[in-house]
C-alpha cells in the first residue's frame, strides 16, 4: 500500500549544476494509473521506461514538463501527474511506494516546488508516475 | 534522456564524463585544481 | 640479530564507497579503466533485489595505477554523488617466533 509522505525534509540550497553530476532518474509512467509495484519486483523494471538526467534540487514541476515533453497527450491542460516514489524494501526483493506529490498541467499546485531532496529520494530510486487526462471523472484510487 | 529546464550553459558532455556501459551514468574525476587542493592539505596536515 | 624489516608493500586494491544503486560492475570497471589496468573488480550485490550494496573493490596491477585512481576519484562523483576511494591495507603477515626453551 502507498504511504502519503509529507516534507520530510527541509528546503535545501540550490544544486550548482555545472559542478555537480547529474544523476539518473528512471520514470516509469502509465495512463489512468500506476504500474504494478510486482513489476519492481526482485530488480526489474516495468516497459515505457524514459530516462531523465537530473539534480536533487529538480521540482516536480520540472520534472512533469520533462515527461510533457516525451508524451504528448499529457500535454492537456488539466492532466494530472501523481508521482510515486520506488524503492526498495530492507532485506527483501520487494519494492515499496510512497507518493510524493501532484503536479497538473497548465495549473498550478502546492507540489510544484517540492524538489527530489525534500523527499525520502535516494539516488537510484524510481519515479512511477500516473498520468489522468482531464476527461476522466473518476480519478484512479490514490492508494494501490 | 531529458534534462531539466535549468540546464547549465554548457552541455552536460562538456563538463561531465559519461558511461558507455547503459545505462549511461554522468561521472567526473577530481579537477586539477581540486587534485592540488588536497595535496596541499595533505601537506598541511603532515607538517 | 638483526630483524630485518620487510617494507610494507603499497596497496594495489582500492575501496570505492557511496556509490549509487544504478551503478553496475560495468559501469565500475569501465570508468577505473581510466586510472590502470584492472586486475580483478568486486562489486557485491544485494542478494534481494541484485542492485549495487554502495561500494566496490577494486585491484589494479601495480600500487602506482592504484594511488592515481585514488588521487583523481576519491571525493570524484559518479551518477550524480561524491564517492570516496580508499587504499585496502592488508595486515601484515605475523613473525612467528621460536620457543626460547
Amino acid at each position: 500500500m502507498a504511504a502519503v509522505e509529507s516534507l520530510v525534509k527541509v528546503e535545501e540550497k540550490p544544486v550548482n549544476r555545472e559542478k555537480t553530476c547529474p544523476l539518473l532518474l528512471r520514470v516509469f509512467c502509465a495512463m489512468g494509473h500506476h504500474n504494478s509495484l510486482n513489476e519492481y519486483f526482485r530488480g526489474t523494471v516495468p516497459g515505457n521506461e524514459l530516462q531523465i538526467y537530473t539534480w536533487m534540487d529538480a521540482t516536480l514541476r520540472e520534472l512533469t514538463g520533462l515527461i510533457k515533453e516525451v508524451n504528448i497527450e499529457s500535454r492537456v491542460r488539466g492532466t494530472t501527474f501523481d508521482f510515486v516514489l520506488v524503492t526498495p524494501e530492507y532485506n527483501s526483493p520487494r519494492f515499496n511506494g510512497f507518493e510524493i506529490g501532484t503536479t497538473v498541467a497548465g495549473n498550478r499546485s502546492t507540489d510544484d516546488t517540492k524538489t527530489l531532496g525534500n523527499t525520502r529520494f535516494t539516488i537510484g530510486d524510481y519515479l512511477d508516475v500516473c498520468i489522468t487526462p482531464p476527461d476522466r471523472f473518476i480519478r484512479r484510487p490514490m492508494r494501490y | 534522456s531529458k534534462t531539466p529546464e535549468r540546464i547549465p550553459t554548457k552541455s552536460l558532455d562538456e563538463l561531465f564524463r559519461k558511461t558507455k556501459t547503459t545505462p549511461t551514468l554522468y561521472w567526473s574525476p577530481l579537477s586539477t585544481e581540486q587534485i592540488a587542493e588536497k595535496e596541499d592539505q595533505r601537506r598541511k596536515h603532515l607538517a | 640479530r638483526k630483524k630485518e624489516r620487510t617494507p610494507t608493500p603499497k596497496p594495489c586494491r582500492i575501496h570505492v564507497g557511496r556509490l549509487t544503486r544504478n551503478v553496475t560492475k560495468e559501469h565500475v570497471q569501465e570508468i577505473f579503466s581510466d586510472f590502470g589496468t584492472i586486475k580483478e573488480v568486486d562489486v557485491p550485490l544485494d542478494r534481494f533485489n541484485k542492485l549495487c550494496k554502495g561500494f566496490s573493490y577494486i585491484e589494479y596491477t601495480t600500487p602506482e595505477e592504484a594511488e592515481n585512481a585514488m588521487k583523481h576519484m576519491d571525493g570524484g562523483q559518479i551518477d550524480g554523488q561524491e564517492i570516496t576511494c580508499a587504499p585496502v591495507l592488508m595486515p601484515r603477515p605475523a613473525v612467528r617466533r621460536s620457543p626460547i626453551r
